[in-house]
């Protein structure tokens, strides 16, 4: 027997089994702090970040629509609340050498130098086209959804995530060769 | 580019999630649930309910009449419909295209509302009194939308429809107490009714949240 769907574990979860929380949260957690690490490129901020999102999730979990994909609600959750507090602390993502150190950003990848690279890259991305870079091309949500979590339409997304990858492959073209 | 795309999604989980976190959002679970139907229904109820309510007053007090009532109702009842239905798709978690089907309507019946009051009769009051009620009249609708929206994540959509919803209050009571004309309905009742609406975008967005779900 293979483990329960996001889908199911929200949908007990609504109907008050909270270890269907655990199991969601268990599951779902490092993806969105994954997320918002490269959102918000600073380690604290992700953490609060995480406890925010899946605060909203247990408060708004009404407004879930059942049956509904539950990883790109969650991420829209994330989404919203990265966002906002962008926009709230007034957060410049700039392109910065010492700033790399504290990023937040822990991946299980080998090469330091590399990951520099790709972090620097990332922080040089407007604000929409890394969340949907991020989205698209890390998290592997469809333009579909991913559109669906922002309340834009498909070809939006799909025109941000192109640019946003046309934009990382140009300032990481030395790693191609 | 096979290189870049391994790189990637590689991305895709962070680090664990902190004991602390988790902790804290499980004590989240001891709350209280809040459903968004009722909210949506008690906006809705304040919004229509004051309509109502605005309108007797007006008829007990003489500023206005069965008759100036009985010829604005085809006004009047589109404008409390606009009320109850935008209320609730402000607040419901779907309905995206709802939302600007909304706003399309509100044109359509703001321009309705000048194009059949006619020239109107001159009052004795000062026109700026129909700005000032519509403002006053919808500042306490627009305080309970406002703590509604912060339970969802920030939308200028929202916010936009959630304003212009419960404008319809002040909008109502100019239809129901004001005689004047066509040119003192689009200065007087319509501008006042769009601030309301654009204070609710711009006071929304910089509201702090109870809620950043959708």
């Amino acid at each position: 027997m293979g483990s329960p769907t996001d889908e199911f574990l929200m949908e007990r979860f609504c109907n008050g089994d909270e270890s269907a929380f655990d199991a969601l949260f268990t599951r779902l957690a490092p993806q969105v702090k994954g997320f918002l690490a490269h959102m918000v490129r600073d380690r604290t901020l992700a953490e609060d970040l995480l406890q925010t999102t899946f605060m909203s999730l247990v408060r708004s979990r009404d407004r879930y629509q059942p049956g509904a994909t539950v990883a790109p609600w969650v991420f829209s959750i994330a989404a919203n609340a990265a966002r906002d507090a962008l926009r709230h602390r007034n957060l410049r993502v700039e392109v910065s050498t010492t700033a790399q150190a504290d990023s937040g950003i822990e991946t299980p990848m080998g090469d330091p130098g590399l990951r520099t690279a790709l972090e620097k890259a990332f922080a040089a991305l407007p604000e929409a086209q890394r969340e949907a870079v991020l989205l698209h091309k890390v998290q592997g949500l469809t333009f579909e959804q991913i559109a669906e979590a922002l309340e834009t339409t498909p070809t939006a997304v799909r025109i941000r995530a192109h640019r946003g990858y046309e934009r990382l492959r140009a300032m990481l073209a030395h790693l191609e060769s | 580019m096979a290189k870049l795309d391994a790189l990637l999604s590689q991305q895709a989980i962070g680090s664990p999630p902190s004991h602390d976190t988790f902790a804290k959002v499980k004590a989240e679970l001891t709350q209280p649930r809040r459903s968004w139907k009722r909210d949506a229904r008690v906006l809705m109820a304040t919004t229509v309910t004051m309509s109502l309510a605005l309108t007797v007053v007006l008829l007990l007090t003489g500023n206005s009449s069965l008759e100036l009532l009985t010829a604005r109702l085809p006004s009047v009842l589109p404008l409390m419909s606009l009320g109850a239905f935008g209320t609730w798709y402000a607040i419901a978690p779907q309905g995206r295209s709802s939302r600007y089907r909304f706003v399309f309507v509100f044109c359509v019946v703001a321009l309705g509302l000048v194009a059949t009051r006619g020239e109107g009769f001159v009052s004795t009051q000062p026109e700026w009194v129909c700005t000032v009620s519509h403002l006053a009249l919808g500042t306490g609708p627009l305080v309970l939308a406002l703590l509604t929206l912060r339970r969802s994540a920030s939308n200028g959509w929202r916010a936009l429809v959630a304003g212009l919803s419960v404008g319809t209050v002040g909008a109502v009571a100019g239809e129901v107490g004001c005689t004047q004309g066509w040119s003192h309905v689009l200065m007087f009742h319509l501008t006042p009714w769009l601030a309301v609406g654009l204070l609710a975008v711009f006071v929304s967005r910089r509201m702090p949240r109870w809620s950043f779900a959708p």
